[in-house]
């Protein structure tokens, strides 16, 4: 669903990405460990079309972003480290408004469902977002993403900031969604909570894909290890955002 | 689509305390502005018809005279504020609005406004177009500042596009949004200066075809602006860039360009002071004729002439008087050099003007503020028809009082004959009649185009600004 070729993006003298190869298959959760600059938000933006790659291909369902962004968007849900929000409508007003951008009219029979699915309550969802807290908004975010019903889902640090209870419950609700065929792709620095979710862990530094395990094959504390020892070695290359 | 987004921006808008209070606060004023500078300029409207009556009143109450007594006596015309000056007030503060009529003597326009306001007059401008030419575009910016340049920094525009809406759309809606906002508040300046002027002249003295291009010119400026401001919010980094940015346009356009360029103009073609245009003129009506003194080789040359036309020998045998041809040959000299000094003066008025259109066409700032003076009827070239016509009537009333003056009553009349106050009241009144508003903005057709070509570069901006985004050429 989500693959990447040999993909290499320069800012300027700066190599944000470099020859990095990855594949995210329907039902898969690959999580992308990596520092700060790391290239993380990089790969993200390929995949979401907002940067070309100077070279390789990157492709979602078949379709290259670069070529046809609206084409290749259509099959994504994207969930960011701060769900961008209108602040003066409500969490339903949202839903609704982003639904509407996408062409879809949903009722708000439907749309509630989705917020609760989310795990807002209906008192929280026709609040102004002005009042939520990071995790409510984030929940906002997820029912948008559930919205689109798309086969697949890039996530850019969707756990950074939440409380315990709140990370636990997006989980849970990531864990459904692979359940159901999605192709999540998601960068973190939280080794736990990737070691929990995902079926692929890749490790990247300095935009290169330094190491690439299943998850199922590696203990939490050997993640650690082995994310700390590709962090501490000598670096060859300039970082990336 | 588009509805929905400018829905969203409205919805914003309302909700929004700041933004909210800010928007009122400006209905408000331009409410205030726009009701006081009308229910001024029917005041001042008023005051000139009465000034104008009376001073019609006391030429009728002095009865019998002699023309040339009466040609000295002279009379006042008073300049009426321009068709539409109670949305532009332009530059009438500046220029004089009573005009001395009398013979032998042609005059400028006394009694500006500012000459008699203080320096308080220098900081007073409230009308509506100040408003909307300078303060308006001023919210537009800071709106759009807050608007799509936010969306962008915030990611709401990311997630918009992801969700499927496409940056042409959105930057439309934005752009509708802050256009529609502006021509609301254009809306309600006129609907407040129609409201008040139906409370105190019931329109008698509106100018509806003027009101018309008005709005008309307005709405295709606040275009410009809502159209630049969507374009920086593609285009710049960040939304403080681009509102940097903006605000930086908005101070060279509206405060640096047309100053640096009224100095330019002023340093290329200099005009001179008022002391200095009226010694010139004294130097040049020396070399002539004077109707006063009767050793003057030129007067004495046309009396003979006139001695040979009756076949006389003297003044007293003619049938006619000839202190009237001498007087009117006076007056012919005086025009001529006035009209090679006042020419000259006006051609440099025409050179500083073309050189200041020529910054209106990079500037739209300049350009719509020109355009707005024309079809107010308060630029400087209504002025100089103003004065070009309260001439044309000096001459043709002090040749009617020299030519009564000379063939006027009976042949057998003494030194002490005076002409009738039928005579007097037979001599109409001096009547202003502006150029109609198409001739008005036949002048300015530059700027026009220059609007018309600004508003097609801006559109044209966000098209490519949006296309930018859409192929992913920059980071949204």
């Amino acid at each position: 669903m989500l693959q990447a070729s040999s993909v290499t993006r320069r800012f300027g003298t700066l190599t944000a990405v470099q020859d990095l190869d990855l594949s995210v298959a329907p039902g898969e959760l690959f999580c992308l460990l990596g520092a700060n600059g790391a290239g993380k938000t990089t790969t993200i933006n390929l995949f979401l079309g907002f940067l070309t790659p100077d070279s390789g291909t990157v492709t979602v369902g078949g379709i290259e972003p670069s070529v046809d962004p609206k084409g290749a968007r259509r099959q994504l849900a994207y969930i960011s480290e701060n769900v961008a929000l209108y602040t003066q409508l409500t969490g339903l007003e949202n839903i609704r408004l982003f639904c509407q951008m996408g062409g879809r009219r949903l009722d708000d029979h439907t749309l509630q469902a989705l917020l609760d699915r989310s795990g807002l309550s209906p008192a929280q969802m026709n609040r102004r977002v002005s009042n939520y807290s990071k995790g409510m908004r984030q929940k906002v975010g997820l029912a948008i993403a559930y919205a689109r019903e798309t086969g697949a889902l890039l996530l850019d640090e969707p756990l950074s900031g939440l409380d315990p209870a709140a990370a636990s419950d997006f989980c849970s609700e990531l864990a459904r969604l692979r359940a159901d065929g999605a192709a999540v792709l998601m960068t973190t620095h939280d080794l736990f909570r990737a070691k929990e979710l995902a079926g692929t862990i890749g490790i990247m530094r300095a935009g290169r894909m330094v190491e690439v395990v299943d998850a199922s094959t590696i203990g939490a504390h050997d993640l650690e290890r082995l994310y700390l020892h590709h962090m501490r070695a000598p670096t060859e290359l300039g970082s990336a955002t | 689509m588009t509805s929905l987004l400018v829905r969203l921006q409205l919805t914003t808008w309302r909700r929004d305390p700041r933004l909210l209070g800010l928007l009122t606060a400006m209905a408000l004023l331009l409410t205030l502005a726009s009701s006081w500078a009308t229910a001024d300029d029917v005041a001042r409207r008023t005051a000139q018809q009465q000034a104008a009556t009376s001073a019609r009143a006391e030429w009728l109450e002095r009865g019998a005279d002699h023309p040339h007594r009466r040609a000295h006596y002279g009379d006042f015309v008073f300049r009426p504020a321009g068709s539409l000056a109670r949305l532009d007030r332009g530059v009438q503060a500046q220029l004089g609005k009573v005009l001395r009529i009398e013979a032998h003597r042609q005059g400028t326009p006394l009694f500006s406004d500012a000459s008699q306001a203080g320096t308080v007059a220098r900081f007073a401008r409230p009308d509506a177009a100040f408003l909307l030419q300078l303060v308006v575009p001023l919210l537009l910016i800071f709106l759009g500042a807050t608007g799509l340049a936010a969306d962008r920094d915030a990611g709401r525009l990311k997630l918009a596009l992801i969700q499927g809406a496409s940056a042409r759309t959105v930057a439309r809606g934005h752009f509708l949004a802050l256009w529609g906002l502006g021509l609301s508040l254009l809306a309600l300046v006129v609907a407040a200066s129609l409201g008040t002027s139906t409370a105190l002249d019931g329109f008698t003295t509106l100018a509806w075809e003027r009101l018309a291009g008005f709005m008309l010119v307005h709405a295709l400026f606040l275009a410009i602006v809502s159209a630049a401001v969507v374009a920086a919010a593609l285009w710049a980094r960040s939304a403080r860039s681009a509102l940097l940015v903006l605000l930086a346009i908005w101070v060279v356009a509206t405060a640096v360009l047309p100053r640096a360029m009224g100095s330019t103009a002023n340093t290329l073609y200099p005009l001179p002071s008022q002391d200095a245009f009226q010694a010139a003129m004294q130097a040049s009506r020396e070399a002539g004729p004077d109707g006063h003194n009767p050793e003057d080789e030129a007067i004495e040359q046309r009396k003979q002439e006139v001695l040979d036309e009756y076949g006389v020998t003297s003044v007293k045998d003619l049938p006619i008087d000839f202190g009237g041809i001498a007087m009117q040959m006076d007056e012919d000299f005086g025009n001529e050099v006035w009209d090679t000094h006042h020419g000259e003066l006006q051609a440099q008025f025409e050179r500083q003007g073309e050189l200041m259109t020529l910054a209106a066409l990079v500037n739209p700032f300049q350009a719509i503020d020109h355009i707005s003076m024309a079809i107010t009827g308060t630029d400087l070239a209504h002025d100089l028809d103003f004065q070009a016509q309260a001439e044309r009537y000096r001459r043709g009333l002090v040749h009617a009082l020299n030519h009564e003056h000379a063939y006027g009553g009976p042949k057998e009349r003494g030194a002490s004959w005076e002409a009738t106050p039928d005579f007097f009241a037979g001599l109409d009144a001096f009547e202003y009649a502006p150029p109609r508003w198409g001739a008005a903005i036949q002048h300015r057709t530059k700027e026009l185009w220059s609007l018309v070509v600004w508003t097609f570069l801006a559109l044209l901006a966000i098209r490519r600004g949006a296309a930018r985004l859409e192929r992913s050429q920059r980071p949204c």
